[in-house]
């Protein structure tokens, strides 16, 4: 579904011009998880960037469903879960929601209320099928650094996107949050059949969530790898466990070093 | 059943006694340091008013507490007081106002648009390094010796720290959270108004209580320099004719009106930070 050919990226600044990604081409399959990983600084995060339509290829093209991508397409989970302090969980939810009302603009009145409403309660059901949906009125300080997380993720859900794109979005969390976390988030990625592309530095979290492991070089970053993880438990979790698992790591560790 | 036992009947309960008795202690202290507080104040009147009775200082130049009473009582019993207090209390509100909402809007401006924020970079550092008393004859010429000037004084003391402050807070707002909102397909009008505006309401809040202060410092100035009424010209009249009394009494009910404005803004305060969850 997700198409990237070519893709080029030539960033301009004062100390001069340079070349962030050359030649980056890969294809991301309905209901695929695909981590990023590479060395820090080459441009794991600007490859995100690109997919969510937020910054232009300089060479290339990046497509999904052979049309080019829009902000509109994609949800994005940073590091934080940048959940406005002053908004219930409810309203954060909803904030996507309330940002996109412009394009129902087309229909009448009615129709419009009616589709927004129909927004607001798939929202909901997110909430309630996740186990957030009592905490609604909470603000987000009431909450531990994981449950947020997961709001985070519902917030994005919430837009329907066709393809997440999630930005070291555990590595702010402790170690046991963080492989619960990555739990929850698999499982819900997974259950809703999302497309997703993870940027990590974190080598097991990448082999331990992913269908598929991208590892790319150092500066100007290109493809070098890519690594199908057949690993067959059903968690994050229990799949660090199998004998496999150890063997991608090795090797995405030689290929990153 | 001791002592404690019976006490704790009278709490909550699955309240332990040492909760109780840590309640008790922040109670207690609250009390010893307002029982302090008013103390101090009560004795320094005190030692004020016995030293002009018994003649220790001279009552021509230092006053004393009856006198001052007995002032305002007068200002009352003419119909004065509530005259002078109405002039300067709405020179300083209008001038709060103008100043603080004004400065806002031209902060918004000058956050939307990068452009004309280096533009005016300059022009705002100097004109918040001058003195703006400096700029009362000018004033006075251009708009008169009236209420306009006072209040243009007033405004030009508080808009420039107005600008900076929440100018500073807009741009300091996470740059992943607009990237979020982007993300999203926000545009600029809704990423003010979702989150750069809300981001930054504890900063304006700050904002209110700074200009709180500074409108009577503006407002006062603005009187000293061309007004004929108000408390500022009370102050200054009595200066001049030697009348101490009425010196103190409007300098003293100018504390009571700044205070309550400034708490006026506490409880605004308060409520915000009940409504956000803040502690």
């Amino acid at each position: 579904m997700l198409k990237l050919e070519n893709v080029a990226l030539n960033y301009y600044s004062k100390n001069g011009e340079t070349l962030a990604l050359e030649n980056i081409s890969f294809e991301v399959q309905q209901g695929e998880l695909i981590s990023i990983v590479g060395p820090s600084g080459c441009g794991k995060t600007t490859i995100l960037s690109l997919i969510s339509g937020l910054i232009k290829p300089s060479k290339g093209s990046i497509k999904i469903n052979n049309k080019d991508v829009s902000p509109n397409n994609s949800g994005y989970m940073f590091q934080k879960d940048h959940l406005f302090d002053w908004r219930t969980i409810e309203k954060n939810v909803y904030l996507g929601i309330e940002i996109q009302q412009q394009k129902y603009k087309k229909y009448e009145k009615e129709e419009q209320k009616r589709r927004i409403t129909e927004d607001k309660n798939h929202a909901i059901e997110l909430l309630k099928k996740y186990g957030l949906y009592e905490f609604k009125d909470k603000y987000p300080n009431q909450l531990s650094g994981g449950m947020r997380q997961r709001v985070a993720l519902i917030r994005t859900l919430a837009l329907k996107p066709e393809i997440l794109l999630l930005d070291e979005a555990f590595s702010a969390l402790d170690f046991q949050t963080r492989l619960n976390v990555c739990n929850d988030v698999h499982n819900i990625l997974k259950s809703e059949n999302k497309t997703a592309i993870m940027v990590t530095h974190d080598i097991s979290e990448a082999i331990s969530m992913s269908d598929r492991v991208i590892v790319l070089t150092s500066r100007p970053a290109k493809v070098k790898a890519i690594h199908n993880i057949e690993l067959t438990s059903k968690t994050p979790l229990s799949r660090r466990e199998e004998a496999q698992f150890n063997e991608y790591f090795n090797q995405i560790w030689e290929e990153l070093t | 059943m001791n002592n404690d036992q019976i006490k704790n009947i009278n709490n909550k309960p699955n309240q332990s006694i040492e909760y109780a008795k840590y309640l008790k202690k922040i109670r207690v202290n609250k009390v010893v340091i307002l029982s302090i507080q008013i103390g101090i104040l009560i004795s320094l009147l005190t030692i004020w008013e016995v030293a002009a009775i018994i003649g220790a200082i001279d009552t021509f130049i230092m006053s004393s507490p009856s006198r001052i009473i007995t002032q305002v009582g007068i200002l009352i019993s003419n119909g004065t007081l509530f005259y002078h207090i109405g002039i300067t209390l709405s020179e300083a509100i209008i001038g709060f106002l103008i100043a603080t909402i004004a400065g806002t809007l031209i902060a918004i401006i000058l956050w939307w648009n990068e452009t004309i924020r280096k533009i005016l970079d300059p022009y705002i550092v100097v004109l918040n390094s001058l003195p703006k008393i400096a700029l009362g004859p000018i004033l006075i010429i251009w708009i008169g010796a009236g209420t306009g000037a006072i209040i243009a004084m007033d405004i030009l003391i508080m808009i420039v720290i107005t600008i900076l402050s929440m100018l500073s807070a807009f741009t300091s707002c996470d740059e992943n959270k607009i990237l979020l909102l982007r993300s999203m397909g926000a545009n600029k009008l809704q990423i003010l108004i979702k989150l750069i505006l809300p981001n930054s309401l504890m900063e304006f809040i700050s904002v209110l209580k700074i200009n709180v202060g500074l409108t009577w410092v503006g407002t006062i100035m603005g009187e000293y320099l061309v007004s004929r009424a108000g408390l500022g010209y009370l102050i200054v009249y009595g200066g001049q004719v030697f009348k101490l009394d009425l010196v103190m009494a409007s300098t003293i009910i100018l504390c009571v009106l700044a205070a309550l404005m400034y708490f006026g803004v506490v409880i605004i305060e308060k409520i915000v930070k009940k409504q956000r969850n803040l502690h």
